[in-house]
C-alpha cells in the first residue's frame, strides 16, 4: 500500500456527483486556474480556454482547435523569438512588428491545412503513404532552399519566421497525416488547432503532448462522470506539479546555497577553460543537475497534461516515478512520455513492422536505433533552426556532434538493454539484487549521460570528454 | 474464434504478468490506452500475431485495434473476412 499525498479525491462519488454540475464544474475551473497563477505565465489564455471548453462541452474538440489556433496566433511566444528579433537586426528591422509574426503563423496553418487536405484527397500519393519521410524531407528541401536563396531584408526574415512556426508545428502535423486511415477521421480544420494545442501554449516545445486527433478522440471523456473525474485529476495533478516545483525551489537553495555545490553549466564551462573544480565537485554539480533535471520536467509535463484534462481529456502523465525503472527503455517511457511516443509512432514502429523481420535481434535493435538515435537527432536539429539560419550547415551540422553522439549511445544503450532484457520477475533473487541494482544501474547511466545530453552547440565532443575525465580527477 | 479469444486472452494476461500487473481485466478492458501495456508490449503483440495469425502490419496499425481482447479478436475477424 502506497501512502498519497493528495489523496484519490476521484474515488469519492459524493465529490463527482458534485464536479458533474455546471456549479462544480466551474468551481473546478476557478481553483485550477488559481494554481495555474502560480506556475505559468499564460494563465489567462489558459483559463479563457478552460471556461470555453467547459461552456461548449458538447462541441469540445471543436472548440479546443478553434481556440488552440487563436492562441497559437495572438500570443507566439512558443516561437524562438530571441531569434527572430536578431535575425530581423542583422536586416536592418530594428523591431520585429508582432502583427507580422502574426500574419506569417496565420499563413502557416492556412498553407499545412492545405497540404493535410490534398494528402487525404489522395490517399495513395506518398505523401500519405510515407506521410513522416514526405513531410520531413518536403522541410528540410524547403530548408534547404531558403538557407541558399539570396533572400535579404523583410523577405529573409518572413521566410525564417514562417519555418522557424512549421518546426515547432512539424510533429503534431505528422499525427493529423498518420490520421488519414483512420475510419472516424477528423476534417482538416478541426485537426488545424492540434498543431499548436492550447495546452502547450506556455512551452516552446515541439514534443507533441496528448499525442494527435486520433490519440484525443480515444481519450476524450464521454459522460459526465468520466468527465468530472478527469478535471479532478487534472486539478490533482496540477497540485502535484506546484508541490514539485517547491522541491525543486528548495533543492536548487540547498544544493546550490548552502552546500556551495557548482552548478553543472559553470562546473562545464570551468572545465573547459582549463580551470576546473576538484573531481568531486564535478560528480556533485552532475548528479544535482540530473535529479533537478528530472524535478524540472515533472513540472513542465505535469502542468501541460493538467491543462489537457482539465480540457476532459484522459491523458497519460508525461513523467511518472522515473527512478523505479528497472531498464534504460522503461526510464524512456516513464521520464518523457510524449517524446518517446512520437519516435515510437514515427520511427520505431515503422522500422519494426517493414525490416529485418526474419532476424528478430536486428529487428528489434534496428527499430531502437531508428528511434532513440535517428529520430532523436532528427527532431533536435530541426527544432532549433536558428544555427542553420545564423552559422550556415556546416557550423549546425559540426556542432551537432555531441548531441549525435548522445543520441548514439543513449540508441546503443536502449538496444542492449532491450535484447539483454529478462522481464519476468524472478523471485529466487534477493531485493536488492532484483529491485536495487537495477534502478541504481538505469538512474547512473542516465545521470552519466546527462553530460552528454547537450543540444546548445557551445562546446564540441572533446570538452565533453574532457569533462569526463575531471570527473575522475584526470 | 472462442479459441483465438482465449489465446489472445492468455498473451496478454501473460504480458501483464511479466510487468507485476496483477489486476484482472475483461474482454473490454482497455489496456494500451489506459497505459498498462507500454510500447514494447505493444510490440509483443504485433510479433505474437504476425506470428501465429500471419497478420502483415508492415502498413503500420492503429494502437486502438490492440487495446483490448475484443478489439484484437475483431481485428482477426476482419483480416479473415
Amino acid at each position: 500500500m502506497s501512502i498519497r499525498l493528495i489523496p484519490s479525491l476521484e474515488n469519492y462519488p459524493p465529490l463527482v456527483a458534485r464536479c458533474k454540475q455546471p456549479a462544480g464544474q466551474w468551481l473546478l475551473v476557478a481553483l485550477f486556474t488559481l494554481l495555474l497563477v502560480l506556475l505559468s505565465s499564460q494563465w489567462l489564455a489558459m483559463a479563457a480556454f478552460l471556461a470555453l471548453t467547459t461552456a461548449f462541452a458538447e462541441h469540445r474538440r471543436i472548440v479546443v482547435s478553434a481556440v488552440s489556433v487563436v492562441i497559437a496566433i495572438a500570443n507566439p511566444n512558443w516561437l524562438d523569438l530571441p531569434f527572430l528579433e536578431r535575425l530581423a537586426a542583422q536586416e536592418g528591422i530594428v523591431h520585429l512588428p508582432p502583427v507580422v509574426v502574426r500574419l506569417v503563423v496565420a499563413a502557416v496553418f492556412v498553407l499545412l491545412a492545405g497540404f493535410a487536405a490534398l494528402v487525404f484527397r489522395f490517399p495513395r500519393s506518398l505523401a500519405a503513404r510515407r506521410p513522416v519521410i514526405a513531410t520531413v524531407s518536403c522541410f528540410v528541401a524547403l530548408i534547404a532552399a531558403v538557407s541558399m536563396a539570396p533572400f535579404t531584408g523583410r523577405s529573409r526574415v518572413t521566410v525564417w519566421i514562417a519555418l522557424v512556426v512549421i518546426a515547432r508545428m512539424l510533429w503534431f502535423f505528422c499525427y493529423t497525416l498518420a490520421d488519414r486511415d483512420s475510419r472516424d477521421r477528423d476534417a482538416v480544420p478541426k485537426q488545424a488547432g492540434l498543431w499548436r494545442p492550447a495546452w502547450m501554449a506556455s512551452t516552446d516545445s515541439g514534443t507533441p503532448f496528448a499525442k494527435g486527433a486520433a490519440y484525443l478522440r480515444k481519450i476524450e471523456a464521454r459522460n459526465a462522470d468520466e468527465l468530472a473525474i478527469t478535471q479532478i485529476k487534472g486539478l490533482k495533478l496540477l497540485l502535484w506539479a506546484l508541490i514539485l516545483k517547491l522541491c525543486q525551489i528548495s533543492a536548487e537553495y540547498v544544493v546550490y546555497r548552502l552546500l556551495g555545490i557548482p552548478e553543472f553549466e559553470a562546473a562545464f564551462a570551468r572545465s573547459a577553460a582549463g580551470q576546473p573544480f576538484a573531481w568531486y565537485w564535478n560528480c556533485l554539480s552532475l548528479v544535482a543537475a540530473f535529479f533537478i533535471s528530472l524535478l524540472q520536467v515533472s513540472v513542465w509535463g505535469h502542468q501541460i497534461i493538467a491543462c489537457a484534462r482539465m480540457a476532459g481529456f484522459r491523458a497519460l502523465r508525461n513523467t511518472y516515478r522515473p527512478l523505479q525503472s528497472r531498464t534504460l527503455a522503461e526510464f524512456w517511457n516513464r521520464f518523457y512520455f510524449y517524446f518517446k511516443e512520437l519516435l515510437v509512432d514515427m520511427f520505431f514502429y515503422p522500422t519494426y513492422l517493414r525490416y529485418f523481420k526474419k532476424h528478430p535481434r536486428l529487428r528489434m535493435a534496428a527499430a531502437t536505433m531508428a528511434a532513440a538515435c535517428a529520430g532523436n537527432a532528427l527532431f533536435h536539429f530541426l527544432r532549433d533552426l536558428s544555427f542553420i539560419a545564423e552559422g550556415g550547415w556546416w557550423r549546425a551540422v559540426g556542432g551537432f556532434q555531441t548531441y549525435l553522439f548522445y543520441s548514439l549511445i543513449l540508441g546503443a544503450g536502449i538496444s542492449i538493454s532491450q535484447l539483454r532484457a529478462k522481464r519476468k520477475d524472478d523471485p529466487s533473487r534477493s531485493w536488492f539484487r532484483r529491485r536495487l541494482v537495477p534502478v541504481i544501474c538505469v538512474s547512473g547511466f542516465y545521470c552519466f549521460l546527462h553530460i552528454f545530453d547537450d543540444s546548445n552547440r557551445t562546446y564540441g565532443l572533446r570538452e565533453h570528454f574532457v569533462f569526463v575525465g575531471r570527473l575522475f580527477g584526470l | 474464434m472462442d479459441d483465438t479469444r482465449e489465446t489472445i486472452r492468455r498473451l496478454l494476461q501473460e504480458i501483464l504478468q511479466k510487468n507485476s500487473d496483477t489486476r484482472g481485466f475483461s474482454d473490454t478492458d482497455s489496456l494500451i490506452l489506459s497505459g498498462r501495456f507500454q510500447s514494447l508490449d505493444v510490440l509483443e503483440i504485433v510479433t505474437f500475431l504476425e506470428e501465429r495469425f500471419g497478420v502483415d502490419f508492415s502498413d503500420g496499425f492503429d494502437q486502438s485495434q490492440l487495446d483490448s481482447v475484443d478489439e484484437i479478436v475483431n481485428l482477426l475477424r476482419t483480416i479473415a473476412a
